[in-house]
């Protein structure tokens, strides 16, 4: 049975379960069980890869590559109760050769660590359709974004977020503080 | 718009901002070879038995630990002379029935001791099974006050329910005004001696009750002990930040967890509703306040020499879908026109959540 999940708030952990499930049954062949995790998580596999990339054709291929890897690998997947923290790691891969493939000239770390997206700035209409996302994307800086959209989006604990980017547990937290103050002032100006 | 609702439109925005690429994930998977091809249909059943069952397994290792622990607890009474077990009763005179004080010890067992006005047992009956698991090792009729609380105390610590991680006892007296004030005023060290020869320090909430029918159906009907009811209805009214909405989860808690949110009443205004509690020893099992505060501070990187201010209560609440107790921190830092509002796992320390406002 295909389940329709929407972004609504469910359960963190409840949600966890059911991708445990998902990639359980997918590790047996099960297309079905592809389908409902992708109607589960393709709004956290997306919105990641669109706010690293700022690039709507690169956020849908490493979408696209992110699942083809999940139902590649979901039979050596080990439950412990975090797979999104796993789902993303394996997006954050497929970014990171992104990345290397368009930069070859430059070192990688140099690279993934210029806090410049893969495709510029501009969320343009053409990148993202939402007009509130659009003018929220603008606020934040790159790396501010990324961990916004892991924590706001699909509700990764900071310490998560830190392990998951190599980064200090304080810098995310600082990072995040730093997003949030930027977007209370434009929440704020909005309501003007 | 509120932050929350901001929260929501985000989340919404960005599904619907997700394109439709199923079929062609499909058609791609389609080519795809899965690696561990060996992975049969037999061993997905115990695949499957492994998601979310850790807590399971953690339960049994817990369970496990706590006979260790019995065991190991045993035989240190064993070698120090302080079994107290069976055979105390030493009176055949018939003695007086009729019941002048109720003592109510709760640790996770709880029971209920009734003595006659010469402080003789009358009677002995358990509020919950771990109880009863006392009450059969014991015979205490006819036993005087003092020896029948060391005897019972004892068992509790011999049966593992007492270790520095899980000191608390309430031990709650209904009696005579003159007697309850006795009783309480001398009970801390006459639990303290039990423990005299070990390393345990107790946290001894004692406490006056009065047992009325209303408070006796109310505890049958959340299966506790007249005296955790009595301290559960005194702690929704005395602390500011408990209602009627935590009777259920504060009944269900231990009495070790109970006391790490009791020792917060200092911080309520209604200090009064605690009148005439003798509380001694600090809780175990759980960071104290300034440790839980300076290992926040040492998680994110902020000397204390920043702190301007900060604000602390323990709540029990629900993290990530698990019910926790939590300290509720907010700092404010020498200079910033922001507080920051953390949530710290009172046994761990771990940052659990984070915000921030404005002022």
């Amino acid at each position: 049975m295909l389940i329709l999940f929407t972004y609504s708030d469910y359960d963190l952990n409840e949600k966890s379960t059911l991708i445990e499930k998902c990639i359980a049954n997918i590790a047996m062949g099960s297309t079905a069980a592809l389908g409902e995790l992708y109607s589960l998580i393709k709004g956290d596999v997306y919105a990641y890869a669109l706010s690293k990339l700022a690039n709507k054709q690169n956020a849908e291929d490493i979408t696209h590559d992110t699942f083809v890897q999940i139902y590649k690998n979901a039979p050596a997947y080990k439950p412990q109760g975090k797979p999104l923290a796993w789902i993303f790691t394996i997006e954050l891969n497929l970014i990171k050769r992104l990345f290397q493939l368009s930069a070859r000239s430059v070192s990688y770390e140099q690279t993934f660590n210029d806090d410049r997206a893969l495709g510029g700035e501009d969320f343009s209409e053409s990148v993202v359709n939402s007009e509130f996302l659009r003018s929220v994307l603008k606020v934040l800086s790159p790396n501010e974004r990324e961990i916004v959209v892991l924590h706001i989006n699909s509700g990764l604990k900071h310490r998560e977020i830190a392990n998951l980017l190599h980064m200090p547990l304080a810098t995310v937290l600082s990072k995040y503080a730093r997003a949030i103050k930027k977007l209370q002032i434009y929440i704020k100006e909005g309501l003007k | 718009m509120r932050f929350k609702n901001f929260k929501n439109n985000f989340k919404r925005a960005f599904y619907e901002e997700s394109p439709d690429l199923l079929d062609k994930i499909e058609n791609s998977c389609k080519n795809q070879v899965q690696i561990a091809e060996d992975f049969k249909s037999t061993e997905k059943a115990a695949y499957d038995g492994r998601v979310g069952q850790s807590r399971f397994v953690n339960f049994v290792f817990n369970k496990w630990a706590k006979a260790t622990l019995a065991c190991v607890l045993c035989l240190a009474l064993f070698a120090s002379g302080v079994w107290l077990g069976v055979s105390i009763n030493g009176k055949d005179a018939p003695i007086n029935t009729e019941v002048y004080t109720k003592m109510y010890l709760d640790v996770n067992p709880g029971l209920q001791i009734n003595f006659n006005e010469q402080n003789k047992v009358i009677s002995c009956v358990a509020s919950n099974a771990d109880g009863q698991e006392i009450i059969n090792e014991l015979n205490l009729e006819g036993v005087e006050l003092n020896t029948a609380l060391s005897a019972v105390v004892g068992a509790i610590y011999v049966n593992g329910f007492i270790s520095d991680n899980t000191n608390s006892i309430l031990v709650s007296v209904d009696s005579s005004a003159e007697k309850t004030q006795e009783i309480l005023s001398s009970v801390s060290q006459k639990i303290n001696n039990v423990f005299k020869n070990s390393s345990i320090n107790c946290s001894i909430i004692a406490q006056s009750v009065t047992t009325t029918d209303a408070l006796e159906k109310q505890a049958n009907q959340f299966n506790v002990s007249v005296g955790k009811m009595n301290l559960v209805n005194k702690m929704i009214s005395g602390i500011d930040n408990l209602s009627e909405e935590n009777l259920l989860d504060l009944t269900e808690m231990s009495i070790n967890e109970l006391n790490l949110i009791y020792s917060q009443r200092a911080h309520g205004e209604k200090d009064n509703v605690f009148a005439g509690d003798v509380v001694s020893g600090s809780v175990g099992g759980f960071l104290r306040e300034e440790e839980a505060l300076n290992s926040l501070l040492n998680e994110i990187k902020v000397q204390s020499t920043l702190l301007q201010d900060y604000l602390s209560f323990v709540e029990y609440e629900k993290v990530d879908g698990e019910f926790k107790l939590v300290y509720n921190l907010s700092i404010i830092l020498i200079g910033e026109i922001v507080s920051y509002h953390f949530k710290v796992d009172c046994k761990t320390g771990e940052v659990l959540q984070f915000d921030i406002n404005l002022g």
